[in-house]
């Protein structure tokens, strides 16, 4: 943790040597994270809705799918980059011969403090709506789903990451995951009931944003506890995966 | 003239070639696009009273996602980042004692990349496109406007591309800046929903922005549609309004790359 939270001062301090450039992203991160929302405010505007969910509804959903995308991205999203970039490269090595876990040091690496301006719109955005609300939430299984949400997030990444490290110049890879977070960004009920069962029990994507967001209004949920377990098996499958692939590398560039 | 254009071409072919897998994830992530788009859109329309939302359809709705994402694949241009990597590396050098200016050898360089992504990533693309919407999607009452404006689409993103590239020239990292554009761009250009969505002030703001050429007309025109805020789009309106965009940014591209150009002083080469 402490390695971890160093690399984390030091990715500051590099950042900030590039004053402009990381105000200006930090701006268009908090401006690409009011997206969603505008979708959302254009949609109702219009007269269209989506099936069962009122605008407030709606805005806690997009709200929270915005603040944990916006976690995923300051913590995770970089590790597929770097680890990609640290292969070709053959920095991979160095890292991995270093008495410290080789997860810590390309995670701290990977932090990304800009998207931080996100979690900070998505918050206010789900705050917003649920005080317009006014709700009696489970707040334990909402957390509980967060963490799980995040925890899902970390691996995808991880699997992707574990790709890159077998096939190098495969960068679109996260075009892949991106996908998948779109798919994510809307309710569970736009989706044929088979897309939901297999988003719910098989691959737990519907975990990112609709189980929060329903632990919150008090919607009656499908699986509450299989996707927890899913998640889990998800993120050990995927943890392993990595293991292997860091066992079975050989290096490419260098 | 058309001999070393065909070589840049070639080249252009031979640099995707060794890009091909990254295309070809292209096949995979392009079907969960369009599936999550037909499962949006079927659904809201579902639970809409009216047959038509903003002046679209159902199929128009889906199929103005599906062109425009098309678009972005033809006219793709990475010659912001290109430009930006050359210039950080040194290697940007070599083509200031070139008898070929770095603009033009990366234009046709494009095209060649665009080549091979029409037969890599389109025409699996179209085939799938076409087995769920039905192959009459093709059949555009608007093809002479779709084409003015997919020409206009290609000139006016590698342009705008060229311009983001050349802020390298004054700035050490300007990633922020280019984040921001493409921000607009993706507002600005209908890629959240179709500009028919805003309120009419916003669409006029719009409009005078170089964004919805390289998005939102070419898709609406596609789908059948051709007035926007009462106005018909004709062949030689559409004509006038490209070409009076292409000569302003080609006019700021030039003039940019001039002077980047001379305050270039090639550190790290």
């Amino acid at each position: 943790m402490k390695t971890y939270l160093r690399l984390l001062s030091l990715k500051i301090s590099s950042r900030l040597s590039y004053k402009l450039d990381f105000f200006t992203t930090l701006i268009s991160s908090l401006l690409w994270s009011l997206a969603s929302p505008l979708f959302i405010i254009l949609l109702y505007q219009s007269g269209a809705s989506y099936p069962d969910w009122n605008f407030n509804e709606i805005l806690l959903f997009i709200g929270i799918y915005t603040a944990l995308f916006g976690l995923g991205r300051a913590f995770f999203y970089n590790f597929f980059f770097n680890t990609g970039a640290d292969v070709r490269t053959g920095y991979l090595e160095l890292t991995l011969i270093k008495p410290v876990d080789e997860l810590v040091l390309l995670l701290g690496k990977s932090f990304d403090w800009e998207s931080l301006s996100e979690v900070l719109a998505g918050s206010l955005i789900a705050i917003y709506a649920f005080i317009q609300l006014s709700l009696s939430p489970n707040i334990f299984l909402f957390l509980v789903y967060i963490g799980l949400a995040l925890l899902f997030y970390f691996s995808m990444i991880l699997l992707i990451s574990s790709l890159i490290m077998k096939y190098v110049q495969v960068t679109r890879l996260i075009e892949i995951v991106e996908r998948f977070m779109d798919i994510a960004s809307h309710p569970k009920n736009v989706y044929p009931r088979v897309v939901q069962t297999g988003f719910s029990i098989f691959i737990p994507l519907f975990i990112i944003s609709y189980y929060p967001a329903s632990a919150l209004i008090g919607f009656e949920l499908v699986y509450p506890f299989t996707i927890i377990l899913t998640t889990l098996i998800f993120f050990m499958l995927s943890l392993y995966i990595w293991r292997k692939s860091i066992k079975n590398y050989t290096g490419a560039g260098g | 003239m058309f001999k070393p254009v065909l070589s840049i071409i070639k080249m252009g072919i031979k640099e995707g070639v060794a890009y091909r897998p990254q295309m070809l994830l292209t096949l995979i992530s392009f079907p969960i696009f369009f599936l999550t788009q037909f499962f949006l859109w079927t659904s809201i329309f579902g639970d809409s009273p009216n047959t038509s939302i903003a002046g679209f359809d159902l199929t128009q709705m889906v199929g103005y996602y599906i062109v425009g994402l098309l678009i972005l694949v033809f006219t793709y241009s990475h010659i912001t980042t290109e430009l930006h990597n050359g210039i950080r590396e040194g290697h940007f050098i070599k083509f200031i004692i070139k008898p070929i200016s770095y603009p033009f050898f990366s234009f046709w360089i494009i095209i060649g990349g665009r080549i091979l992504a029409f037969v890599m990533e389109a025409i699996p693309l179209l085939f799938v496109v076409g087995l769920m919407l039905g192959f009459d999607f093709f059949l555009t009452p608007n093809l002479t406007l779709f084409l003015i404006s997919f020409v206009f689409a290609f000139f006016i993103n590698y342009l705008l591309s060229l311009i983001m590239g050349t802020l390298i020239f004054w700035f050490t990292n300007p990633n922020g800046i280019t984040w921001i554009y493409r921000l607009l761009r993706y507002f600005f250009a209908g890629g959240i929903l179709p500009l028919t969505f805003f309120p009419e002030i916003i669409q006029y703001i719009i409009l005078l922005t170089p964004f919805p050429l390289m998005y939102f007309i070419p898709a609406f025109l596609f789908v059948g549609n051709n007035v926007i805020l009462g106005i018909e789009i004709t062949p030689l309106l559409l004509l006038i309004y490209g070409a009076i965009q292409l000569i302003i940014f080609s006019l700021i591209a030039y003039f940019l790359w001039r002077r980047g150009v001379k305050t270039f002083q090639g550190v790290g080469a």
